[in-house]
């Protein structure tokens, strides 16, 4: 492969780039909608009960009583109580720089896992908690789930521009490199049409000349991006094969859409060119 | 006794009618220009500076679409036809462009088979055939060299093989040999009067009325053939 420096070099550097940053936003936008949308499922599958707490201390009786009516309470699949130290642990950063609660003062939290096929609603699990005469709050956790949401569209906005604007940058960098080539061999093409090459074959040996580039840039872009998404951990925690293949999928079908764009802008201008140009 | 059949007369090979083309930088642009040239023909082109010779070969070659009027190679209309149709046709044309048109990334051997590469010969033909030619024209000894080595002889003399190479059916060649000494342009001239001889329509423009002897001529006065000219 020959590339003529410092134009087909350049070409290289600028879709390595280009498709890099198109990977890891695809890379990125595929993590936070994985990651918000397994929130967003755990969320919606549990509810926390809290017991409001007595003056004189919520008895480990009244728990076990408001967790045993949960648990018989239908759409219920599992109840666990969260021990008091647990409970202050949850409530930490909302108390840090405090002495630490009084651990008695402190609400009992009881954890409720809903059966995924017929879940209770929240009304279901107050009215029983109420009618036993159990003083509690049900959190049904939509506030978290609603900022679960925002936060997917929060990061999907600058991601999806951020994508939008490499592909541009992709088809505008194909664009310029077939059209440099045809400047370049502006006289070569003119004559070969005059001599009566077909328009075919002209725009099929400009392609021919600037696809190494474009295809070597997007490679490498690729692989940069892979060892970028790697090094920053934007795979799966703790990753393995398994979890690997995901994003490895994402970021090789980011790459050929970068590599398509790019192509057929490219095309695009080779035909139009030849077209300009035919006598 | 009835007086003898005429003769069927030949195909026409280029046939120009009304053709007109704008005024450029330095030319007086072309107006209603009629002619023929029949298969095996050989028309000479010639006027001054500026009175359109280089607009009309342009324009016969197809480098050029005409503002009005009509040309048609071989019967044919070339630019109703498709851009495929129009690149066949070019192809059974042999042009010496007045620009000469070398390509400077090729080597000389390289831009003179250039036609017979587009046509598609086969490369061992296409070898053979294009060492001779280069003997032929003097040529030989730079066959590996760039146009960019050439003097501005051997670079004419190199046009005049190409567009001779892929064995045109017409040669259209717009001062052929207005660069080369008297030797060169000799022995140039000699080569296509000869290839015209074998069949090949020959349609040459230059400044110099009596560079060839052609049967037919046309005198391009300020873009207008002269009306005792007109072939």
């Amino acid at each position: 492969m020959r590339l003529r420096r410092p134009q087909g070099f350049a070409t290289v550097l600028i879709v390595a780039a280009l498709t890099a940053l198109a990977g890891l936003c695809a890379l990125g936008g595929a993590t936070v909608l994985e990651r918000t949308g397994g929130w967003r499922t755990r969320l919606a599958g549990e509810m926390t009960v809290a017991i409001r707490p007595m003056p004189a201390g919520t008895s480990d009786t009244e728990v076990t009583r408001a967790a045993e009516i949960l648990a018989g309470t239908r759409g219920v699949a599992e109840v666990r109580v969260l021990d008091r130290s647990r409970v202050a642990g949850l409530l930490a950063p909302w108390t840090a720089g405090a002495r630490g609660p009084d651990l008695a003062a402190l609400p009992r939290l009881i954890a409720v896992d809903l059966d995924g096929r017929a879940p209770a609603r929240r009304q279901a699990l107050a009215d029983a908690l109420n009618a036993a005469g159990i003083g509690a709050i049900v959190d049904d956790h939509q506030g978290w789930r609603r900022t679960a949401l925002d936060l997917r569209r929060q990061a999907a906005a600058p991601l999806l521009g951020g994508l939008a604007a490499c592909l541009a940058g992709l088809a505008a960098a194909g664009s310029l490199a077939v059209g440099r080539e045809a400047e370049r061999r502006q006289q070569a093409l003119l004559t070969r049409l005059r001599l009566g090459e077909s328009p075919g074959d002209c725009v099929r040996s400009l392609i021919l000349s600037c696809l190494p580039g474009l295809g070597l840039g997007t490679l490498a872009g690729g692989l940069i991006a892979a060892a970028l998404g790697l090094a920053s951990g934007l795979a799966t925690p703790g990753a393995n094969a398994a979890n690997l293949a995901q994003p490895a999928v994402i970021l090789a079908a980011a790459t050929a859409i970068c590599a398509v764009v790019a192509g057929t802008f490219a095309l695009v201008t080779a035909l139009r060119r030849t077209r300009d140009m035919e006598p | 006794m009835s007086d003898p059949a005429p003769l069927p007369s030949p195909p026409i090979a280029l046939r120009l009618t009304g053709l007109s083309a704008p005024r450029r930088a330095g030319t007086d642009g072309l107006e209603g220009v009629d002619l023929q040239v029949p298969e095996g023909g050989f028309l000479l082109v010639h006027g001054e500076a500026g009175a359109g010779k280089t607009q009309l070969m342009a324009m016969a070659g197809l480098a050029l679409q005409p503002g009005a009027g009509r040309i048609q190679l071989f019967g044919l209309d070339p630019w109703g036809a498709s851009r495929q149709g129009r690149a066949r046709l070019r192809r059974r044309l042999g042009l010496v462009f007045q620009d000469l048109g070398l390509i400077d990334d090729m080597t000389v051997a390289e831009n003179a088979a250039l036609p017979m590469r587009i046509a598609g010969v086969r490369p061992e033909v296409l070898r053979r055939d294009v060492g001779e030619l280069l003997t032929w024209m003097g040529l030989a000894g730079k066959a590996a060299a760039r146009p960019g080595d050439l003097n501005h002889d051997e670079r004419q003399r190199l046009a005049v093989a190409r567009a001779v190479a892929g064995r045109p059916e017409i040669l259209l060649a717009d001062e052929p040999v207005g660069w080369m000494g008297p030797e060169a342009a000799a022995r140039v001239l000699k080569l296509l009067l000869q290839l015209n001889r074998q069949g090949m329509t020959l349609v040459m423009a230059s400044r110099n009325p009596d560079l060839a002897p052609a049967p037919q001529k046309l005198e391009l006065v300020q873009g207008r053939p002269r009306p005792e000219a007109r072939p």
